[in-house]
């Protein structure tokens, strides 16, 4: 089935319709070495990734998915195996490819403006350009009026959208999120997964989204990949065809986060107790 | 630790990594003064160095100047630590005492503990007084000063978790208080000790009839710099001999703390 | 690690000095008692009349002057000199292994036993003086800047790396402004130290102008008076230094939240 084919059906709202921003991931595998013994953190991952396509990633903690995201990036380059973005392999970090952490990771000694200008420092782009391509990403995160402002002077919600502003300033063609609002509040989440949504509608980069929130994944995602550990592994992709934006109390969400859930918790001692329950209980999906 | 020391340690020359830096220091003392790149009179051979504390160490001239010093240290060292401590001590748990003595405290702190030595040469001659009394002044602040922010950073939350479970004085005092305050309190003995030792070798070059600093200022004197030279690498010696001591203590009491 | 004593209570710089004003009554009366208490305890009027006589005469600013100019041309050395190892040593590996070996031992000798090395090295002169209080001065900020560098923390280089930043860009404007806390702190530590350093020069090279040369005089001529106008001085003029670095630190980190 072809999970893409809803895509066509989103409305850009202005976007760039470039084909730019696939990724191509195939027979990944990463191990670290740790006292002589080699520990798989990553193996055989197959993955491709669609222009302007938002992928989440769910998996049990040591499933490698933060893993995944920093070969993606660029960050760390020692794997086996290929990952290509546009055709071409990744040895580095590029403009190209900007990122969000979950620790916003703001320079505390610089004001938001700066912080968000200081992504465009390598960007050879006139001065008036880059001054207005900060004024107008600090205003897309709706943060106008605290251009100014220090780190420590923004709540966690607002510190988070000014590093939102700072990896989009340069137009990535793919944007990484490492659990990006698990540092935050139940509803400040909310409120910003709502943002996050319509800030990728306005840009329609790539976005490969990492987080332990299933309910997020689905609400966000066209794509839903579970991840296994040990070693780690895809264990399903999990397609949401539903067109954005998206309507957080659609019961088709609702269905494929039990599914999702279900994948995740499934676990050897809860299969074990699933052979032993009287046939009446075993068809619940919570086993 | 070094990164040659993390070095030796990673290709298997562990027991390498702890005498690395003072035979790459000696191999480099040996070339320097064997190639002749410094006049005789400025630099000795450590050959000439080593035959000078053999001299010494067989006079029993060693010795004598090392016990002394040690022995003002370790007095100083006890007279100003449990000053300090009960000082630190009483100024965390009484507002009174703090509010009365905390402007004098930190004055006094300001001045330099050998800035005391013609002081206290004037008013207790130039005896084994008035290096005792360096020595503690040294020890006393940095000690004091731990104390007090022990007492004062212990979680309120623990006298909380005490009343709750109904702990008696005691049982508070020694399974929760100490051990939470301890830690801090052993770092400060460290700092007071290096001062310590550091002052005490001043005062001694000033005024004194034994001890490594006399024979130090002895030996500049007579133009014997093997002599000092055995002074240098002595008090070298003992400082991080000490210096360590104390880490070691305080990593055993500490090691349930988060690094 | 700077930390004062604080008092947050209204009132509190009556009663701060309620102590002092107490043992500055009890030390009058003493002088009181006879020639011998006289001896030590030295009348107020007569350390008063003393002190505007120094002033008067101009003798107090010059000495002054002169040792507070040796400790700051000493800081300049040294401490440029200790942040450039400092930074070379925490950023290049290679100097980390050749180097800080040899540095980590010899920092263990007290920076003052050095005194009778360098007087034999380079005699009883100015020059003497300004090379010790330049080697402690050095000690202190390598230390700190050394520690401040490698304490950049890691995810702050990710950020730079991810915006592509070259390795010039990562220094200037990553790890520096990082390091700087550390090297302000370090920089109000080493003036304490070079201070310190600059009291023992001067008792112990007794040559040229400054306010413990005069000090040491006055302690062989039994002028206890003029002993302790100096130790009023020292303090003062070290605790004006420190708060110049306070100041100081406070204007290179506008960012740091206000308590």
């Amino acid at each position: 089935m072809n999970s893409r084919s809803h895509i066509a059906s989103i409305v850009p709202f202005g976007a760039k319709s470039s084909e730019q921003g696939g990724v191509a991931i195939s027979a990944l595998s990463k191990h670290y070495r740790i006292e002589g013994k080699s520990l798989p953190v990553l193996q055989g991952v197959d993955l491709d990734i669609e222009p302007g396509e938002f992928v989440s990633i769910v998996g049990p903690s040591g499933c490698g998915k933060s893993t995944l995201l920093r070969l993606v990036l660029g960050l760390d380059n020692d794997y086996s195996g290929e990952i290509r973005v546009d055709g071409e392999r990744v040895t580095g970090t590029s403009l190209d490819r900007g990122i969000v952490f979950q620790d916003h990771r703001l320079f505390p000694w610089m004001t938001v403006e700066q912080n968000v200008a200081l992504a465009l420092l390598n960007r050879d782009l006139p001065e008036v350009e880059k001054q207005r391509r900060v004024a107008e990403h600090i205003a897309l995160v709706n943060l106008d009026g605290f251009e100014k402002a220090y780190p420590h002077q923004l709540s966690g919600g607002m510190a988070q959208r000014a590093a939102i502003a700072r990896a989009l300033v340069n137009e990535p063609k793919v944007l990484l999120l490492d659990e990006p609002l698990g540092a935050l509040d139940a509803l400040t989440r909310v409120y910003l997964q709502n943002e996050l949504q319509r800030i990728w509608l306005r840009h329609r980069s790539t976005v490969i989204l990492v987080t332990h929130d299933v309910e997020e994944a689905i609400y966000l995602g066209d794509r839903v990949i579970v991840m296994d550990a040990n070693p780690g592994r895809i264990a399903r992709i999990v397609p949401v065809p539903l067109p954005h934006p998206r309507d957080r109390s659609a019961p088709v969400l609702r269905r494929l986060k039990e599914e999702i859930l279900g994948e995740l918790i499934k676990a050897p001692v809860l299969e074990s107790l699933r052979e032993e329950a009287p046939p009446a209980l075993r068809t619940r999906w919570v086993w | 630790m070094s990164a040659a020391q993390a070095l030796a340690r990673a290709r298997g020359f562990s027991w390498l990594a702890k005498p690395l830096p003072l035979l790459l220091l000696l191999g480099a003392w040996t070339l320097a003064t064997g190639a002749g790149w410094y006049p005789r009179a400025l630099l000795v051979p450590p050959q000439q160095v080593w035959d000078a504390f053999t001299e010494m160490l067989a006079s029993g001239e060693l010795q004598e100047h090392l016990s002394m010093s040690l022995h003002r240290l370790l007095i100083g060292m006890m007279l100003g630590s449990s000053l300090g401590l009960a000082f630190g001590v009483s100024m965390a748990l009484s507002k009174t005492v703090e509010v009365y003595t905390a402007s004098l405290f930190n004055v006094l702190r300001q001045v330099p503990s050998i800035a005391l030595i013609p002081v206290l040469i004037l008013i207790f001659g130039i005896g084994e007084t008035f290096k005792v009394l360096i020595v503690t002044k040294a020890a006393f602040f940095p000690v004091a000063l731990a104390a007090y922010t022990a007492v004062q950073g212990i979680p309120k939350n623990y006298f909380e978790v005490g009343r709750v479970y109904q702990l008696p004085g005691l049982v508070l005092l020694r399974r929760v208080i100490l051990p939470s305050t301890v830690p801090p309190i052993v770092t400060g003995l460290r700092l007071a000790l290096g001062r310590s030792w550091g002052t005490l070798v001043a005062a001694e070059l000033l005024a004194a009839e034994a001890g490594i600093g006399q024979m130090m200022e002895f030996g500049r004197q007579m133009f014997r710099i093997d002599v000092v030279m055995v002074g240098v690498v002595i008090t070298g010696l003992i400082g991080f001999v000490l210096d360590r001591a104390m880490k070691l203590v305080e990593a055993r009491l500490s090691r349930w703390r988060p690094r | 690690m700077s930390f004062t004593v604080n008092s947050k209570n209204r009132g509190v710089l009556p009663r701060g000095l309620v102590l002092p004003a107490l043992l500055l009554g009890v030390w009058q009366y003493l002088s009181t008692l006879g020639p011998g208490y006289a001896y030590a305890f030295v009348p107020l009027g007569s350390i008063g009349h003393s002190l505007l006589e120094l002033i008067a005469s101009g003798e107090l600013p010059r000495h002054g002057y002169a040792s507070v100019g040796t400790a700051l041309k000493s800081l300049c050395i040294g401490g440029t000199l200790g942040i450039l190892l400092g930074s070379l040593m925490a950023l290049s590996r290679v100097a980390d292994v050749v180097i800080g070996p040899l540095y980590h031992a010899l920092r263990q000798v007290p920076t003052l036993g050095l005194i009778p090395l360098i007087g034999l090295w380079f005699g009883n002169t100015e020059l003497s003086k300004i090379v010790v209080v330049s080697i402690a001065s050095f000690e202190v900020m390598t230390l700190n800047t050394y520690e401040g560098l490698r304490g950049v923390e890691n995810r702050f280089l990710e950020v730079g790396r991810v915006l592509t930043f070259s390795r010039a860009q990562l220094f200037f404007r990553v790890l520096l402004p990082v390091a700087i806390p550390s090297i302000t702190t370090g920089l109000m530590h080493a003036v304490a130290f070079a201070w310190l350093a600059t009291v023992g020069v001067e008792l112990l090279f007794t040559v040229g102008p400054g306010l413990s040369v005069i000090m040491e005089r006055a302690q062989l001529a039994e002028r206890m008076d003029i002993v302790i106008i100096c130790i009023l001085f020292i303090g003062l003029l070290g605790l004006l230094m420190n708060q110049v670095c306070v100041w100081l630190g406070r204007r290179l980190q506008p960012w740091r939240r206000t308590q």
